[in-house]
């Protein structure tokens, strides 16, 4: 009786517990990509009156700073012509072209790619309305969005 | 008399089982921020530590706190997170010891403590990206056992 009580005792006082809990760590990373455009673009006329375009004589590319701290896209929506003058026809096709950060040539496509970890950096992006049958005098405005995540 | 005595000591340990325990507790959750001086570290370094308090009150010879490794738990989808590197350090005191870790490690840890110690436990766990962090949520884990 008595090295029973000794060795439950001992069994006891001397026999390991065992625990576990697990402890986690929570972060949240707000957005780590920021656009700003400087320089919106300005697109003149071609000579043969059939294109307007940034990248024409006095035209200006627009110029986007991209600063990104993580993992993100950047992406260009395809261009498109949003203001034209009254009495102007349409039918025109609009393409964009950029380079700097990323480059690719003239198109109408959406476009898209990959950023890592960049200082502010330049994506400069032209803009051209072609169109073979003219334009009406007035004002024009194309645009690509730019979203960046 | 050492009957009565080992009676005595039988029954008081059976009349107290909560008492007879090695236990974990997490008093504060730890929360990482995105290190100000290097974007590819998302560390509670720069944000909140985890404070724990084990309490061993079982084992004549004391007891063995384990820390696993850390691993990433959640994190936003797109995120490259087998190129992320997981990383812990500790810092453990009690009366009449500590022990600590400074060295972010991503290795498992162990560290004995005697009897009826109660151990305040600090934990700082980082995520080194290199390829930066997606926005989102994340979180890691780590597993304090003792036994």
């Amino acid at each position: 009786m008595r090295g029973l009580l000794v060795a439950l005792g001992y069994a006891v006082l001397c026999a390991p517990a065992f625990a576990a809990t697990d402890v986690v760590f929570t972060g949240n990373v707000a957005d780590t990509c920021t656009l700003a455009v400087p320089t919106p673009g300005t697109m003149t006329l071609s000579s043969d009156g059939k294109t307007l375009g940034s990248d024409q004589a006095l035209g200006v590319p627009a110029t986007v700073t991209v600063l990104s701290l993580g993992g993100n896209s950047v992406t260009l929506s395809a261009p498109s012509l949003t203001a034209s003058p009254v009495g102007y026809g349409g039918g025109e096709t609009v393409q964009m072209s950029y380079s700097g950060l990323a480059s690719h040539a003239y198109t109408t496509q959406q476009q898209s790619f990959s950023v890592g970890i960049i200082p502010l950096t330049n994506l400069i992006i032209n803009m051209q309305v072609i169109n073979n049958s003219g334009f009406a005098q007035g004002t024009y405005t194309a645009k690509t969005v730019l979203t960046c995540s | 008399m050492q009957l009565r005595c080992g009676l005595a000591a039988l029954l008081a340990t059976l009349a107290t089982p909560a008492v007879a325990d090695c236990s974990v507790g997490v008093s504060t959750p730890g929360v990482m921020n995105l290190s100000a001086s290097d974007a590819h570290v998302l560390t509670s370094a720069e944000g909140t530590a985890s404070l724990l308090i084990v309490t061993n009150l079982s084992g004549l010879f004391g007891t063995t706190v384990t820390i696993s490794n850390p691993r990433l738990d959640t994190y936003p989808g797109g995120f490259a997170a087998g190129s992320a590197t997981v990383e812990e350090t500790y810092s453990a005191t009690w009366v009449l010891g500590s022990s600590s870790n400074s060295t972010f490690s991503s290795s498992p840890r162990s560290f004995g403590v005697p009897v009826a110690a109660i151990v305040t436990l600090v934990l700082n766990n980082r995520v080194t990206s290199p390829g930066g962090f997606k926005q989102g949520g994340y979180s890691t884990k780590t597993t304090i056992s003792c036994s």
